[in-house]
């Protein structure tokens, strides 16, 4: 009895503990989110971009190039980190968008990939060992840019842009011939994917201690991989709430000795996912669909985005 | 002068091994339009495989160690395909490119659970040694010699297999249009299986291959693995000289680029090679893109 | 030419080749403004191939394409639906998963006018853009009588008004010339009679011109002005309605079929 107390009470402050580091996830996984649930693009190397936008911010914070006061050097490394991982979201983006999906991915991948690798041996950003950090953002601040991205994703899905982004999901060859212009779009998308993940990956060198080469191995891309399918492609609310669930994972099985099983339990999911409940936890829903919450707040029209399965395509 | 040649050389050893990776990845993606992410691992399976195999049955002879490799990382891929990609047939694409880097990730670490996750030395060496080559001032090492040697007799076997079998019609025929291949009463599924076995089992070859010049670890198929689809891409995707081509030419400019810069670039020159070949020629060397059907 | 004005949409000399075999080989086709026109033929006769390099999704290996005068063969699907040019397809292609209204919005993109940081503030541009593109779509979805089903989602619709709402899709971009590939394609008597009508009223109400693919012998012969017989690859016949029922070699491509 004593253990499941000590479990619930250790997990609880496991839970406030993590809460930064949970607030950087939900915005790396709306990112990705962005990019393969709203426009069914396919990228797998998201670490990668996270990676670019917290050397980026720590670059800019640990040099000070400038020697502006704190709040300064804050803001300006937390627009650098997305300006500059937009702009290698455009350079991945650029030779992918005329292709099939499946070039996007092995590019993403092998990008985050070659990525890792060159920041073990770029001396300026401490090579393996990584950098000390500056501490500028609070739990606080994580979570209003957290509110800031959910506002950012949810204005976006249900606007113009939106529903073109989604019709090119749907079917490309359709979309254009109704004017879409798919090269332009599918650029756009990659660019602000991975700006996203530029900015979790400022809050994320702004809130720890330090970061280094290993935080942002190939392993993260796939748990930010999992977050969204588990949460259901396309889904706002389910990409949320598996975010949440996934970041905590990690420390609920370090707290029963599994932690070296992580991975093991990530691609399993994974799997099991795509063959049993493609559509994700919430299914074709979003939370405000729920019956409780229904009743309080829903958007003006009904627009289903997750990417069910049902269909059978012929 | 003799320099570049050396390093032509390395290349070569290397290239023929990214090559027979390639293939599997091109003869997969020839069938049904998929990535598999984890046609790496099954190289690393069959490392793995044949490392057992000779540690654990003293006396076994390397080919025959070889062959169990080879049918290991068939078996396995048949398997994966089986159970984790054929259900998502019809699925939007997304689904079944989850399912791969999924299967990948899991192989990878299933290794690393059964394996252990230091590197271990394969059990069984090349014979240590080299042919000089005075006149041309070069080395070549008798282990890249097997490997050269080794390459080039799976790659006839592979191309006797596609062009002189019932099986291998059937393959050509389902890589040109599958519906088609259907209708003709070829059973395409059984195709589909056939492909991911040899692919898989030339993935697994070049499995021992490494483990015998390097080491085995869970995560050795990745880096292969990477190289020889940018090879498979560069050679034009789903165009089985195109892979051997590629996967001969990623080696030789790993190896210039290794020998005239850093290694330590190396990979990050594949990427750029990758990059580059999707900007300005994305059909590769000697690909053909299909036209869509409306 | 009996006309002054240059023809809406004309071919000289239009084909394609796949992988060696003419598809498709010297077609000449002529829409002039005003008129519904139909394109008839044989199974693989290559009618949907000429839609395709119309539309750009194929590039034609031989002849051009003339939009108004203006050579558009060899641009992008896209800036061709820009220049006035929308379609259907004989393999229905609805964005499934999106709802009825959603199909129509979005084929109403262009006129939004506000762009992502329109979206992300939503100021006044941004709502007046949002009412009346939905004014527009629903007054769309009410003329093809689909106004009940705003909210279904599009993949739930059944095959006749999935056909329906491909059209109403590509009537939104406001084209010149509408495309439509075999619309009556699944449609029971009555809706081909209703659909026939709406076809008629493209032309009056919204002042479209329409090419025609179409299997329906009954629904051709009673909307089209003009109409062009093609069999493999080629153009066979062309001419009125009346003319066309009479032409042997027409009718021998149609036996000479089954």
């Amino acid at each position: 009895m004593t253990s499941v107390i000590e479990f619930f009470t250790s997990l609880g402050s496991t839970i406030f503990s993590s809460l930064d580091l949970i607030g950087v996830y939900v915005i790396l996984a709306l990112g990705l989110n962005l990019i393969n649930g709203m426009a069914g693009m396919f990228s797998i190397g998201h670490a990668g971009f996270w990676a670019v936008g917290a050397y980026t911010a720590a670059a800019i914070t640990v040099h000070d190039p400038l020697s502006t006061p704190w709040p300064v050097t804050l803001a300006l490394s937390i627009i650098a980190a997305i300006a500059v991982t937009g702009f290698a979201g455009l350079v991945l983006a650029l030779p992918c968008s005329r292709l099939a999906g499946d070039y996007l991915a092995i590019a993403t991948l092998g990008f985050s990939i070659i990525v890792v690798s060159l920041l073990y041996n770029l001396d300026f950003v401490g090579a393996a060992t990584g950098l000390s950090t500056p501490t500028y953002v609070s739990k606080g601040f994580i979570w209003l840019m957290v509110a800031l991205s959910l506002l950012f994703y949810y204005r976006l899905q249900y606007s113009n842009l939106g529903r073109t982004i989604l019709a090119l999901r749907e079917d490309e060859i359709a979309a254009q011939s109704i004017g879409v212009n798919r090269v332009r779009l599918k650029i756009l998308v990659l660019v602000l994917g991975a700006g996203m993940a530029g900015l979790a990956g400022a809050l994320f060198a702004n809130s720890a201690t330090y970061i280094n080469p290993a935080g942002f191995e190939f392993d993260q891309s796939i748990k930010i991989l999992t977050m969204v399918v588990l949460g259901g492609l396309g889904s706002l609310t389910g990409v949320v709430l598996a975010a949440v669930l996934l970041t905590l994972l990690p420390e609920v099985l370090r707290l029963v000795n599994l932690a070296d099983y992580q991975m093991l339990v990530f691609s399993v999911l994974l799997i099991v996912m795509v063959l049993v409940r493609p559509q994700g936890i919430l299914g074709r829903k979003e939370l405000w669909d729920l019956p409780l919450l229904r009743r309080y707040w829903r958007p003006s029209g009904p627009l289903r985005v997750a990417l069910g399965s049902v269909e059978v395509k012929s | 002068m003799s320099e570049f040649l050396q390093f032509l050389i390395n290349g070569l050893a290397v290239g023929s091994m990214y090559a027979l990776i390639a293939l599997g990845y091109t003869m997969v993606y020839g069938i049904i339009q998929l990535i598999n992410f984890a046609h790496g691992e099954f190289m690393m399976m069959g490392a793995f495989v044949g490392a057992f195999t000779l540690n654990r049955l003293q006396g076994t002879p390397l080919a025959v160690a070889l062959v169990i490799s080879m049918l290991a990382a068939g078996l396995l891929a048949v398997l994966v395909e089986l159970v984790a990609y054929r259900p998502l047939r019809r699925q939007p694409k997304i689904f079944v490119l989850t399912a791969a880097i999924a299967v990948s990730v899991l192989l990878q670490n299933l290794g690393r659970i059964v394996f252990g996750s230091s590197a271990v030395s394969f059990p069984a060496q090349f014979p240590q040694g080299s042919i000089g080559l005075e006149s041309l001032g070069v080395w070549v090492e008798y282990s890249q010699l097997f490997v050269l040697g080794l390459s080039l007799v799976l790659m006839a076997a592979l191309w006797l297999i596609v062009h002189k079998t019932k099986i291998g019609a059937a393959m050509r025929a389902t890589s040109q249009d599958i519906d088609a291949a259907r209708l003709m009463g070829i059973n395409t599924n059984l195709v589909i299986s056939f492909t991911f076995f040899i692919g898989a089992s030339l993935a697994g070859a070049v499995g021992v291959f490494y483990g015998m010049q390097y080491s085995v670890d869970p995560l050795m198929g990745v880096q292969p693995g990477l190289a020889a689809f940018v090879a498979a891409v560069l050679g034009g995707i789903g165009s089985l000289p195109g892979a051997m081509i590629g996967g001969l030419l990623i080696g030789i400019i790993e190896n210039l680029v290794a020998g005239y810069l850093s290694s330590t670039y190396q990979g990050a020159i594949t990427f750029v090679l990758l990059i580059l070949v999707l900007s300005i020629k994305p059909t590769g060397l000697l690909g053909r893109m299909a036209p869509v059907k409306v | 030419m009996t006309t002054t004005t240059a023809p809406l949409l004309k071919t000289t000399g239009m084909g394609i080749n796949f992988g060696g075999l003419k598809a498709v080989d010297e077609v000449n086709l002529q829409v002039d403004p005003g008129e519904i026109v139909g394109l008839i033929g044989p199974n693989g006769a290559g009618k949907t191939t000429c839609f395709n390099m119309i539309t750009g999704v194929y590039k034609p290996s031989r002849g051009s394409i003339e939009l108004a005068g203006a050579r558009i063969d060899g641009k992008s699907t896209p800036s061709i639906n820009h220049l006035g040019i929308a379609r259907t397809f004989q393999n229905i292609r609805l964005f499934r998963q999106l709802t009825v209204l959603d199909n129509v919005r979005v084929a109403l993109h262009r006129q939004a006018g506000y762009g992502l940081l329109g979206a992300l503030l939503r100021l006044s541009p941004y709502r007046r853009a949002e009412v009346s593109m939905r004014q527009r779509a629903e007054y769309l979805l009410d003329v093809f009588g689909l106004a009940e089903r705003r909210w279904d989602r599009a993949g739930d619709l059944p095959y006749g008004e999935q056909r329906k709402l491909e059209v109403v899709r590509a009537l939104a971009t406001e084209p010149k010339l509408l495309l439509l590939d075999e619309p009556a394609a699944g449609m029971n008597p009555q809706e081909t009679a209703t659909l026939t009508a709406l076809i008629q009223r493209l032309r009056q109400e919204f002042k479209v011109s329409v090419l025609l693919i179409e299997h329906d012998m009954s629904l051709v012969m009673k909307v089209c002005d003009r109409i062009y017989v093609l069999d493999y690859g080629k153009e066979i016949a062309r001419g009125t309605p009346p003319e066309i029922q009479s032409n042997q070699q027409v009718i021998k491509a149609y036996l000479g079929e089954a």
